[in-house]
């Protein structure tokens, strides 16, 4: 395939736009919104590239889980919120896009499997032997981070 | 002493008032009447008096205490510092005759709305919505009452979350109101606003007939039936002096048992769907249809049958009651242990009431718990024990008391309850007396027919009594009994009228309810609900 | 052909069974609670289930004034969506599946977590008390619940060697994931049960502490797809347990497609038995026992599996 393919122009268009849209929104939640977009449309980037472990995770741990934290969050913070947005076009059209996509993905998933996948045990492969020292300093971090919560946590 | 009702009756004065009242136990009724249509009962030139009712739990005993108030101008003292369950008491007082308490924190409108124009219990107040003039309704007027009804939080900062829960929700049981302060999911405090289901059943005592009140009664604890009647009667009794035949006393025993299963049933299936499961509440119901079989083979009726009458009950007992009763008997205890394995055992449900609204001895004595609430605190309390009535004496039972007094104890007490209850059924299916199921006094029914015919003097006084009702002699009596919430008293007032001068209906649901902000604050609305579950309350019962 | 055969039946398939739940789990609600329930239109009181349905068409799809509208419309979409795009990876019999992914479970918990979405978000977008709170209790269930949910399954992975499901059912060929996964069974139905928001873990809608939950100012066809959204995620959890766990297609004998829907049809109704018996846990308490016992055995049981394998 010759340059960047059209679903990863649309998810990349997407992904700046909806980040852009993430920063600059007033309301926290809808900013959040734009932001689950955008990780979507990563999600769907990784797709592209034939990283589909790395788009599983991507939609698993970032917008699966941690975005729902940070939804938890605002919302617990902020129960009371401004007047509703009359505006609906952008989120709307923004929307669209991200299903047209899906939509478009559907037959063409053939092509996907196609393309050059890497294999999942390579990634593991990788992981665990070449980069093994960093996954376990990344991991040492991650039980420092969780015991200063837990001390924290306790108040 | 009360020579009707053999209750320690004293007038105190606004000064002796509170030195008399702490040396009680129990704050059990606090009440007023309008004094100024009397004319044979007049104690005083007053325009009211207050009735204040006092229960010793040791002997079960009840005292009297009346104030005399001049008029309505009278500041009467609070005694909410002496008892805290006095306020809701003093509050009602206030709505109902218009009363003012000093030094009461919180004086304002229980039952009524805060529009509402006079004070319903005062003899100027008309009784009937037709004497009102005609109602109506402009789109002003009700935005205007719906603002009224509006809770606006006062500023006090921090991030607080406002909840209305009802007067429409499905934990409610009713149209109960309560507004929350939560912080995230954990409950800061606790409006209870009642009053919707307010049916004036107190100002309808005063324009019924002794006997035509009778079906109202059934309607204050809709769930227990005949249990009311029973109230309400035994006070009438004793105005009228009457001694009750043997087999008419054990034939509303045995009806007050069942109509104590039958809301209990109620009870604990609502109970463990508060707490979100589904299916026990079927199998309840279906047990309790099984119970009203028996009643409507008996009554006629089913959840209100106003089947006691003055002196007895309506009707002998039907052919074949025994074999029905029987078949119940047998029938429930299995079913009873089922529900052990089913809901008291599950390891969910104990999680969600051990510990959840606990309240020892001492705090229920002072907020003027009774019935399964204060037995669960380990307290044993049973006014069929402590001072029986209706034959109580007569039968075996044991009165189950647990100890945590949290949810799951109130529970235990009610569950074991109905199996002292299926006990003291068997007893009376065992030892029926037989004889007249009514009493042969003049008040309690006409003279016999075939006299009519003979005698004019006999015959008037059947036309009387059939056309009017009894007229019960002037002076007032009290009664209270073990009813399925907890107790239940009628105090009534004759002025020697064909109907009551006054009639005041203590129920177990409203001190109960008052409760609810000491139990509830610091957890959470699912606590709320089992809470609210585990007090069985009923909406009528608590706003009559 | 079959590239079309398939997603049509895979889409098709779960909303069927799905609808027909509707009817069956009232009827099965009804035999464990001794009485009838819906028995009178046609065959057992099938018709129910198109009466319901053109009463749900017809209902008055009402958005509420102060909802914020592209989220409150957005929201039940989510709940579909996630729910059939998951059945994307499920396998019914060998090569009959939409996508035979090599990272088919992966995909599978990422679709539910992002399930999650719909229930938070109709929770908040109604701006309404009950509502926010219901989505408030669902966001902290979820969150704790797909943590589980993900561990309790890697156990099965690890047993396949992949998380491609198809594959994931072939290694079950000698033995069913249930005998060696017990534990990881259990972890994965309780957190089912939490995903699903069904009893003893709706503290999301919990009628009688927040009257609807999330879904309170919902009508119509919107609150019939969180209704028909909440069976879909119920097959959908079946179909997945009958294939981690209950060797998918493979049975004593004549294996086949039959068997995956049978074991995921006995695996709805043990759905429909949990909901008829238990009651439903405290908000507090579910999140502490996810964490504080099904998180420690799920990361045991994923230890024991591994050092069992590594042997």
């Amino acid at each position: 395939m010759l340059g960047p393919s059209v679903l990863f122009s649309v998810s990349a268009t997407l992904a700046v736009f909806s980040t852009l849209m993430a920063m600059i929104s007033r309301q926290a939640i809808h900013a959040l919104l734009y932001f689950i977009l955008s990780l979507l449309s990563l999600s769907l980037i990784l797709f592209d590239l034939g990283a589909h472990f790395a788009a599983a995770l991507e939609l698993l741990i970032y917008a699966g889980a941690i975005m729902v934290l940070f939804l938890f969050v605002v919302m617990l913070l902020n129960p009371t919120q401004e007047l509703p947005r009359k505006n609906l076009w952008l989120p709307g059209s923004l929307f669209v896009a991200f299903l047209a996509e899906l939509i478009w993905l559907m037959p063409g998933k053939a092509s996907l499997d196609a393309a050059q996948v890497i294999n999942l045990s390579e990634v593991w492969v990788l992981l665990f032997k070449k980069y093994g020292v960093l996954v376990e300093l990344s991991s040492f971090l991650l039980l420092a981070g969780l015991i200063a919560a837990y001390r924290i946590g306790r108040k | 002493m009360n020579p009707i009702d053999s209750i320690n009756t004293e007038w105190v004065t606004r000064e002796s008032l509170a030195g008399k009242a702490a040396e009680h136990e129990m704050l059990y009724d606090i009440t007023a009447v309008d004094e100024t249509l009397k004319t044979k009962l007049k104690e005083h030139e007053g325009d009211f008096t207050l009735v204040y009712h006092f229960l010793s739990l040791k002997d079960g005993e009840f005292s009297r205490l009346k104030l005399p108030i001049a008029d309505a101008q009278t500041q009467v003292p609070s005694l909410t510092s002496e008892f805290k369950n006095a306020n809701w008491y003093e509050r009602e007082v206030f709505d109902m005759f218009g009363l003012e308490f000093e030094g009461h924190p919180n004086l304002c409108r229980i039952l009524m709305p805060e529009y509402w124009k006079g004070h319903p219990l005062l003899k100027t107040h008309p009784a009937r919505a037709t004497e009102m003039g005609q109602y109506q309704l402009s789109d002003d007027k009700q935005d205007w009452l719906q603002s009224v009804l509006q809770y606006k939080p006062k500023e006090e900062g921090g991030d607080y979350l406002y909840l209305n829960l009802g007067p429409q929700h499905p934990g409610t049981h009713g149209v109960l109101r309560l507004i929350l302060k939560m912080e995230g999911e954990i409950i800061r405090e606790i409006i209870p606003d009642i009053g919707y289901h307010h049916r004036g059943a107190e100002k309808m005592g005063e324009r019924q007939t002794w006997h035509t009140y009778i079906p109202y009664t059934d309607r204050i604890d809709y769930l227990s039936g005949v249990m009311n009647n029973l109230a309400y009667l035994l006070s009438v009794e004793k105005l009228a002096g009457m001694e009750i035949p043997a087999r008419a006393q054990t034939i509303r025993v045995m009806l007050c048992e069942l109509f104590r299963i039958i809301s209990h049933l109620v009870w604990y299936g609502t109970f463990v769907q508060d707490l979100g499961a589904m299916s026990p509440v079927f199998y309840m119901f279906t047990d309790r249809e099984r119970a009203f079989k028996i009643i409507e083979g008996i009554t006629g009726g089913r959840m209100h049958p106003s089947w006691f009458r003055i002196g007895g009950v309506a009707h002998d007992l039907p052919e074949g009651w025994r074999e029905a009763v029987q078949e119940f008997l047998d029938y429930l205890p299995a079913r009873l242990d089922e529900y052990d394995d089913l809901v008291m055992k599950n390891p969910i449900l104990k999680a969600r009431t051990q510990g959840i609204g606990a309240y020892n001895s001492e705090e229920a004595i002072e907020w003027g718990v009774t019935g399964p609430g204060l037995r669960a605190t380990g307290f044993e309390f049973d006014l069929r024990k402590a001072k029986p009535y209706s034959g109580y004496e007569n039968f075996v039972f044991d009165v189950p008391t647990a100890h945590r007094g949290d949810c799951y104890d109130r529970a235990v007490v009610r569950i074991e309850e109905m199996r002292q209850s299926l006990k003291i059924i068997k007893q009376c299916l065992d030892n029926m007396p037989s004889g007249a199921y009514k009493s042969d006094h003049p008040l309690a029914m006409p003279p016999p027919k075939d006299q009519t015919l003979i005698h004019i003097e006999t015959l008037i006084n059947h036309f009387v009594n059939t056309t009017w009702g009894p007229v019960m002699p002037a002076g007032e009596a009290f009664h209270a009994i073990e009813a399925t919430k907890g107790t239940n008293a009628y105090y009534l007032q004759s002025d020697e009228g064909t109907h009551s001068y006054r009639t005041r209906i203590r129920t177990p649901s409203f001190p109960h309810m008052q409760m609810l902000p000491l139990l509830a604050v610091g957890t959470t609305i699912s606590d709320l609900m089992a809470i609210l579950g585990s007090m069985d309350f009923v909406l009528a019962d608590l706003d009559r | 052909m079959m590239t079309f055969i398939i997603p049509i039946c895979m889409l098709l398939g779960p909303v069927t069974i799905a609808s027909l739940l509707v009817w069956g789990e009232r009827r099965l609600l009804a035999l464990f609670q001794e009485r009838y329930g819906p028995n009178r239109l046609g065959i057992l009181g099938i018709g129910q289930l198109p009466a319901d349905m053109l009463k749900m068409f017809f209902k008055q799809d009402w958005i509420p004034p102060f909802a914020d509208k592209f989220v409150f419309v957005l929201a039940p979409a989510i709940v579909m969506a996630t729910a059939l795009f998951s059945f994307m990876v499920v396998p019914i019999a060998p090569g009959f599946v939409v996508w035979d992914s090599d990272v088919g479970l992966l995909l599978f918990l990422a679709l539910s977590a992002l399930g999650a979405y719909a229930v938070v978000l109709a929770g908040w977008s109604s701006n309404n008390k009950y509502s926010l709170l219901g989505g408030l209790r669902a966001s902290g269930q979820m969150l704790a619940y797909e943590v589980f949910m993900g561990l309790s399954v890697m156990g099965v992975a690890a047993r396949a060697g992949s998380f491609n499901l198809t594959r994931i059912v072939e290694s079950q060929s000698s033995c069913w994931n249930i005998v060696p996964q017990l534990i990881g069974f259990v972890i994965f139905y309780i957190a089912a049960l939490a995903e699903t928001h069904r009893t003893p873990f709706d503290l999301a809608e919990a009628e009688s502490e927040l009257v609807a939950g999330f879904h309170s100012e919902y009508s119509g066809l919107k609150f019939g797809m969180f209704f028909v959204g909440e069976y879909i995620g119920v097959t959908l959890m079946s179909a997945m347990m009958a294939v981690l766990f209950f060797g998918g297609w493979q049975g004593p004998f004549w294996s086949g497609p039959w068997w995956f829907i049978l074991k995921t049809i006995l695996l709805i109704m043990s759905f429909v038995l949990v909901r008829a018996t238990f009651p439903r846990a405290r908000y507090d308490q579910l999140i502490l026992l996810g964490w504080k016992y099904l998180f420690p055995l799920a990361l045991l049981n994923l230890l024991i599996t591994g050092v069992v394998i590594l042997w």
